[in-house]
């Protein structure tokens, strides 16, 4: 079988909020079974980005092509792992629950789940180890056990892309660090765009990193120039050591 | 409190109001759940503009309220998709344009407008068998629907962007909600009145919240709720000769906030 190698494709696209821009003449494309970081400051479009490719924000100009297709045909491909600072903790949905929500967008008119459909749920919570819990209510979770529970959520659609929206926003270290293996190794199948504001840990997982503030600055490889992650930020940054972790720190910060 | 019973007009009313319970207690649960009591305030009082309808044009005023109940709640849900004008500006207006259409309506209407009030205020003494039957034809609508659709009403009262980038119909599901909201709001005007129909879809299922974390038995458990309410205000309301709509209503009032105390004394105390 052919099959082309780029799965996402952006071309000259802008999204605005009335006068706003939020999004300037971005470019893009993402190969098959790339695992891309986007980076970028509080602001800088980096979730108007993903649901640009999710179809969910129509640009104001340009193209997006996923899978070959616009992007709300492919819907059912991608999986989304939206932040979690959105939910009503108060919400009466349980863990499994939400995870089946993940293959309700497959089903026709009807929304009853197979034996299939509750099969994959289950594989997809013990996949981030999180089936013990499945009786559990989402809103007695950890953030980072919501966060697992979301990423099982996006695998139970079977995706072949998987948009992850800051998923270390508010998890420890070493939760992060499972997580990016987690990741790492999905990522063998899937193909995985990943944003962040957070440019510690996700170089050294990552394969391609492009910088985010309203235009996107992409890089075939994650070595990134010192110059680049300033135009992102728009403040001198300091990279800390060659290898990882990379650090940024404001130089106009009141420091030590 | 049985004796009661041997009246014709207070059975009916029994069974009135546990046969509403079942659309109050399903439907409460998904308006609280997606926090859409103000939508559904709204509709009801849209409803009023449709009761007038009747009155003006000579036909049974419920079918007016049906009519403006699915009128407006389909309204809503489009220009919610379709347009950037803010939900909570167009409920208040939808809101008080229904009122006063209904009043000018009835001002245009020839005579006088003998059972005004029970809309108004609810009427669930003079419920004829005719009404229990569109109830009940009510109910079992409302209850096939939301068998159908109960994984998407839940899927989009979660998380209503990750429904639409998971390829969930998203909008036709809300539409189906809101117009299942809107037969409801026509069977609670039978028993408590445009003005009251908001308590009735909230009240016990915020109380039924407290106690469960799964839909279904929140649903279950504002029916039992609402149709201990209305029994109970209806017994009340006969034997200190008060409204049986307001009574129902504040004694799922005063249900309300002595559950809602012995909640939190009893969490403090764990």
């Amino acid at each position: 079988m052919i099959m082309s190698k780029e799965v996402i494709r952006l071309d000259d696209v802008w999204v605005k909020y009335g006068d706003l821009t939020i999004l300037e003449d971005i470019n893009l494309s993402v190969q098959n079974l790339d695992f891309l970081g986007i980076i970028g400051p509080n602001g800088g479009g980096k979730t108007t980005l993903l649901k640009v490719i999710l179809g969910l924000i129509k640009p104001a100009r340009g193209k997006v092509t996923v899978l070959g297709n616009p992007p709300e045909k492919s819907r059912r491909f991608v999986g989304y792992v939206p932040q979690i600072t959105q939910f009503d903790r108060d919400f009466p949905i349980t863990v499994l629950e939400v995870v089946l929500m993940g293959r309700l967008g497959r089903k026709g008119f009807l929304g009853k789940y197979s034996e299939e459909d509750k099969k994959t749920a289950h594989e997809a919570l013990e996949s981030v180890e999180m089936l013990e819990l499945k009786n559990r209510q989402v809103g007695k979770l950890s953030g980072g056990q919501l966060q697992r529970v979301l990423l099982a959520r996006a695998l139970a659609t079977d995706p072949r892309i998987l948009l992850l929206d800051e998923p270390t926003a508010s998890i420890d270290e070493p939760t992060k660090t499972e997580l990016y293996e987690l990741l790492k190794n999905l990522n063998k199948k899937i193909t995985i765009i990943l944003v962040s504001h957070d440019i510690g840990v996700i170089s050294s997982y990552v394969d391609k990193i492009a910088c985010l503030n309203r235009r996107l600055f992409y890089h075939g490889s994650k070595e990134i120039e010192m110059e680049t992650i300033e135009k992102t930020y728009q403040c001198p940054v300091d990279l800390i050591a060659h290898g990882v972790p990379h650090r940024v720190l404001r130089k106009h910060k009141k420091s030590e | 409190m049985l004796e009661i019973l041997q009246y014709e007009f207070m059975r009916n009313a029994l069974i009135a109001g546990i046969l509403a319970s079942i659309a109050c207690g399903i439907i409460g649960a998904l308006v609280v759940v997606k926090k859409m009591a103000m939508i559904s305030g709204g509709i009801s009082h849209a409803a009023f503009g449709g009761i007038g309808l009747g009155y003006l044009l000579r036909f049974d005023p419920i079918f007016g309220a049906l009519l403006f109940t699915i009128a407006s709640a389909l309204g809503i849900g489009i220009i919610r998709e379709r347009t950037r004008l803010s939900e909570d500006s167009v409920i208040g207006i939808l809101w008080v344009t229904g009122m006063s259409l209904g009043v000018i309506f009835i001002s245009l209407s020839p005579g006088y407008a003998p059972d005004l009030f029970s809309y108004l205020f609810g009427s669930i003494l003079a419920v004829p068998i005719s009404d229990l039957i569109v109830i009940m034809i009510l109910d079992v609508v409302i209850i096939m629907v939301v068998f159908l659709f109960y994984e998407k009403f839940l899927a989009i009262s979660f998380d209503e962007e990750y429904a639409i980038a998971a390829g969930i119909p998203v909008e036709q599901a809300y539409m189906a909600l809101l117009s299942l909201v809107a037969l409801t709001v026509v069977v609670l005007i039978r028993i408590v009145g445009v003005i009251l129909v908001i308590a009735m879809l909230t009240i016990p299922a915020t109380i039924a919240w407290q106690f469960s974390y799964k839909l279904n038995r929140i649903m279950f458990l504002s029916f039992l709720l609402s149709a201990l309410f209305t029994t109970e205000g209806l017994w009340l309301s006969y034997v200190l000769n008060l409204a049986s709509g307001a009574t129902i209503v504040l004694v799922s009032v005063a249900t309300f906030l002595l559950s809602f105390t012995l909640k939190n004394l009893t969490c403090k105390g764990e």
